[in-house]
């Protein structure tokens, strides 16, 4: 006996599937289509350079640089991201009066936009007028305030941005290993204190097993978000670095060039696409059948 | 004795990374009420030398700041009732879609629009806005919207409904009745903290967007964050205004998070935490 | 249950409003019909036999084309009754992005754009050519360089809006301390002047630059976009290279003139006369500087000086462009005022256009003070306070001023050259190197 007819389920579905078909499925097979062609810059016209524009992508810096720069990205986002989110974790875990305050707190900046994220931390890091680096040389730690220029050096600007981000998504890693904390069983960990363990011990043969599916669910969706990143970088380091979605929104864009804009967007979806079979079984996996 | 001390320590430990973490915001907010040119001038301090309303004058002179705020908050709005409605029923109709392997399949492609970058379909988008006529309208940000979320929501309201089990619809089927009031009836209430934290952040999402709004609209249907990322440009240096707009916005947003903590919480770690 | 009733409440409050707002978007974006668009409610009730139509022009945010065409507006309605002026105002690149997107979608939202000369070869075959619209005596009255620099294979295809190029502002009062005039003898060996040759501009920059109190002898243009390639190009031009980066299609970025140049910046950089965040500034950066009492001299846009002679207080003078070894020298910076070919209101758009030139005065008289008709130029820059005229006349007059050059692929090949000419200031790779790889990169896309 079903609750609700199969006719009726279809006709549930259906809005919300012609919505996503034409605006998410739609583009992405537009793009598929237009990646395999070159378009003249005047006309548009179209001419069939079959797999031209992905050999291209694969072998030439424009597309090569945006990539390595995502990748370090999204490396040393995470991995920041995941450490401190960890230590923010295990110190707010503890109750004690007003935790509840401090980790309701502790969400702010999650609610921020990216973008004014990154307008904020541009001003921050600016060398002539930024907080960063007054407060650097009133500790002592730099000579002049524009002795380290954050936004203007290629490799320092890419770890502004990643500041940035980490600044900005910390709360979250924070918020999911909170959750994997507290849902710990208290007897186990007990046993452990009663057979001498101490903090450290605790931490990494206990805590960190078990929350290690946590752990590695909220990396990994980290991780694609740190990859899809357009707001901050556009607006902090447009200039300094390019990272794939950069790049792509500028190439088709700013140099119209249409084809190879295409190419580099279904790679990079594609990327995407295998990383979630791979990595997030877990989520489309029903196996955990009736929870 | 020994606890209270470690407790005292956990707490000062606690505010001092509270602080550290929130220093940026709390920047933000100083800067904003610092006078237009203290903001960029050397040396500069975290604490405004006097507490000015300058910063906020002076947006509120350069842009119709209503008009975007409406814009942003209707296409937000709308857009998300629009996703959390069509993707609470998806959701259910794929929970209960017959044959796990269509289950599968389906979550599959439904997880997958989840993670697209947006930056890589926003052009077609906007191409296909322009071809429906819409640039340019909240009408137009309305659908883009929805249509970006509906996955979202989906991915977020199946567990809710995976862990509702299969007993309790054929017991509300008993006397046959199938259709959409039951539904509502029956099931809905229990997804409700699923549906809430859905909304929230759907919400949430479409009001920070900035691509989209970059992208398909111009001057009527123009959003905050948009407007707010022009106030630097070749001929202004205006950091002042643009901390006063950022602050404006982004407090009413942290200070209802406040409130729906629930809610987000339970709504990022589902699916998750089993 | 509560929660969906008040969610049910927001909802249709939310409808309506938005639905008594979907009428005014839509009523200035419509494009599938012929030329009846409902005006905005400012426009009164109207005439019933009026057609309302929209204009809708877009423009630099911030910029004098955004305040003459908002300043403007009404009057320009009410000559034409039932016509509404929409003026979108958007970040430099921005224009770029959003006409770029506009042609290639097929769908045409704006009637008229102000846009940089830069962007006029890009968009030649959608710009509606002015020829049959203007008389001689018009063009006439246009600032030299300008019907050139607005003339595609003999098309005209926009109306100036201004001129303008880079010039020398710098600080009156430290040039004229008598203490300032005698340690500078005495060091370099001849007296203190406003610098007219590269010699002097480093030996001046140098003499007063105090690094510990934060104030430097001038700024250099670092920052990685089309600001720095610019100003590269003013010294080139200022070394003896023209026609600009290409000589037909032949890439010339590798002479002799364009090292030159880059190793002029260079030497600044290295010799620190300049502020040390010099590879993120342009000239938004370098004016705030200057303003904050930080720089003695700089090269800027000379649209800055009526706003910098204001905050320091009078005490900014100004003068022509330097000059290198084959004199003074400048790119040129024009901005045209273009109608589309596929608007809708094509007449009505020309008729901006020279309602707008009529208007050039009123350029001058916003804070920017810059024109593209030479009687205005002649008829301002004889009131106190517009020195920077002259200085502009003065420095596009010379012979080694010319234009950047016109082709389709600029905004591409722009981005190659500030990221050579960037990594060989940050000294990341020789000139020579950075202007060979460039070379190629650019001769593959023109290809």
């Amino acid at each position: 006996m079903r609750l609700v007819s199969r006719k009726t389920l279809l006709l549930f579905f259906l809005p919300g599937a012609i919505f996503m078909a034409m605006f998410l499925i739609y583009p992405i097979v537009k793009m598929a289509m237009d990646s395999f062609f070159e378009f003249d810059i005047y006309t548009n016209e179209k001419l069939f350079i079959g797999f031209d524009n992905y050999i291209k992508a694969f072998t030439d810096e424009s597309f090569l640089i945006p990539l390595k720069n995502t990748l370090i990205y999204v490396v040393v986002a995470v991995t920041f991201e995941t450490i401190i989110g960890m230590a923010l974790a295990l110190v707010l875990v503890q109750d004690f009066p007003g935790s509840k305050l401090v980790r309701s707190l502790m969400l702010a900046p999650l609610m921020v936009a990216p973008l004014i994220s990154g307008l904020t931390w541009r001003l921050m890091f600016n060398s002539n007028f930024g907080i960063i680096n007054q407060i650097l040389r009133n500790l002592g730690i730099l000579q002049g305030t524009d002795t380290i220029t954050w936004l203007a050096d290629k490799k320092l600007a890419l770890s502004a941005a990643i500041v940035a981000d980490i600044w900005l998504t910390v709360p979250f890693m924070m918020l999911m290993f909170l959750a994997g904390l507290q849902s710990i069983d208290e007897s186990m960990l007990e046993a452990a204190k009663l057979d001498g363990a101490n903090f450290f011990q605790s931490l990494f043969y206990i805590k960190f097993p078990a929350i290690m599916p946590v752990i590695l669910t909220a990396i990994s969706i980290r991780m694609i978000d740190a990859a899809r990143t357009f707001d901050i970088i556009y607006v902090m380091v447009d200039e300094q670095v390019t990272v794939i979605s950069t790049v792509i929104y500028k190439t088709l864009v700013r140099y119209n060039h249409t084809g190879y804009a295409s190419a580099m967007a279904m790679i990079f979806i594609l990327f995407f696409v295998i990383f979630t079979l791979v990595f997030l079984q877990d989520m489309w996996r029903p196996s955990k059948g009736g929870k | 004795m020994k606890n209270n001390v470690k407790r005292n320590l956990v707490i000062v430990l606690a505010v001092f990374l509270l602080g550290f973490w929130l220093f940026p915001y709390l920047y933000l907010i100083s800067s904003a009420f610092k006078p237009g040119q203290e903001v960029f001038s050397t040396p500069v301090k975290f604490f405004p030398k006097k507490l000015s309303l300058e910063s906020f004058s002076t947006m509120f002179e350069r842009m119709p700041f209503f008009k975007y705020i409406f814009n942003s908050l209707s296409a937000a709005l709308l857009s998300t009732f629009i996703a959390v409605f069509l993707g609470a029923l998806s959701a259910y109709a794929i929970a209960r879609a017959t044959g796990k392997k269509l289950t599968m399949l389906l979550l599959v492609i439904v997880l997958m629009m989840k993670m697209i970058p947006i930056s890589s379909i926003a052009v077609p988008i906007y191409e296909i806005v322009m071809d429906l006529g819409i640039y340019d309208t909240r009408l137009a940000l309305v659908i883009v919207y929805a249509a970006l979320n509906i996955p979202f929501v989906i991915w977020m309201m199946i567990s809710f409904y995976s862990s509702i089990p299969i007993s309790i619809d054929e017991a509300a089927a008993i006397d046959g009745a199938s259709n959409f009031a039951t539904f509502r009836k029956v099931i809905l209430p229990i997804v409700m903290p699923g549906i809430s934290s859905a909304a929230i952040f759907t919400l949430f999402l479409s009001l920070n967007d900035f691509l989209i709004a970059l992208l398909l609209t111009s001057v009527e249907a123009k959003t905050f964050t948009v407007a707010i990322s022009e106030f630097v440009n070749s001929y202004n240096y205006d950091l002042g205004p643009m901390m006063a707009g950022a602050f404006l916005y982004t407090f009413p947003i942290i200070l209802i998070s406040l409130f729906a903590q629930k809610y987000i919480v339970s709504g990022m770690t589902s699916g998750s935490i089993k | 249950m509560k929660k969906l009733l008040a969610l049910l409440l927001t909802l249709v409050l939310m409808l309506s409003l938005a639905a008594c707002g979907e009428k005014e978007g839509t009523g200035s974006t419509d494009n599938s019909g012929g030329d009846t668009k409902t005006g905005s409610t400012d426009n009164g009730s109207g005439d019933a036999k009026v057609e309302e139509r929209t204009l809708n022009i877009l423009c630099e945010a911030g910029g004098p084309g955004e305040l003459v065409a908002k300043e403007t507006a009404a009057e320009f309605e009410a000559m034409h009754p039932g016509v509404t002026i929409v003026v979108d105002a958007v970040p430099y690149t921005g224009i770029f992005d959003k006409l770029g997107t506009e042609i290639k979608s097929g769908n045409i939202v704006h009637d008229v754009a102000t846009l940089d000369v830069l962007w006029l070869s890009a968009f030649k075959r959608n710009i509606e050519p002015l020829n049959s619209y203007i008389t001689d005596e018009m063009t006439g009255d246009f600032l030299p360089t300008m019907l050139d620099g607005g003339t595609l294979d003999g098309e005209v295809l926009g109306m100036p809006m201004w001129i303008n190029s880079k010039v020398l502002m710098y600080r009156t009062s430290y040039f004229e301390d008598e203490q300032n005039k005698a340690d500078f003898k005495a060091e370099y060996g001849y007296d203190l002047v406003v610098p007219t040759t590269w010699a002097e501009y480093m030996d001046v920059a140098a003499f007063f630059t105090d690094a510990d109190s934060n104030f430097f002898g001038t700024a250099v243009y670092g920052a990685n976009n089309g600001d720095t390639v610019c100003s590269w190009l003013d010294h080139a031009s200022q070394a003896g290279a023209g026609p600009l980066v290409l000589d037909g299609d032949k890439v010339v970025i590798d002479e002799q003139p364009y090292v030159d140049a880059i190793n002029f910046m260079k030497a600044q950089f290295d010799a620190a006369i300049v502020p040390a965040d010099s590879l993120s500034n342009a000239s938004g950066e370098v004016i705030n500087y200057f303003n904050n009492g930080q720089l003695a001299m700089m090269l800027n846009w000379s649209h800055f000086y009526p706003s910098a002679k204001e905050t320091l207080g009078g005490d900014v003078g100004v003068a022509p462009m330097i000059g290198g070894s084959a004199g003074v020298g400048a790119t040129t910076g024009p901005w045209y005022e273009v109608v589309l070919k596929d608007s809708e209101n094509k007449e009505l758009a020309v008729e901006y256009l020279k309602f707008k030139y009529e208007k050039n005065g009123d350029y001058m008289k916003a804070a920017l003070k810059i024109a593209g008709r030479t009687s205005v130029y002649e008829e301002y820059s004889k009131i106190e306070g517009n020195e920077h005229l002259k200085a502009v006349l003065d420095t596009l007059g010379s012979e080694a001023s010319g234009n950047r050059p016109n082709t389709p692929y600029w905004t591409e090949i722009e981005q190659i050259l500030a990221d050579a000419i960037h990594s060989a200031i940050a000294g990341k790779v020789t000139t020579e190197a950075a202007m060979a790889d460039a070379k190629t990169k650019i001769e593959a896309i023109i290809k």
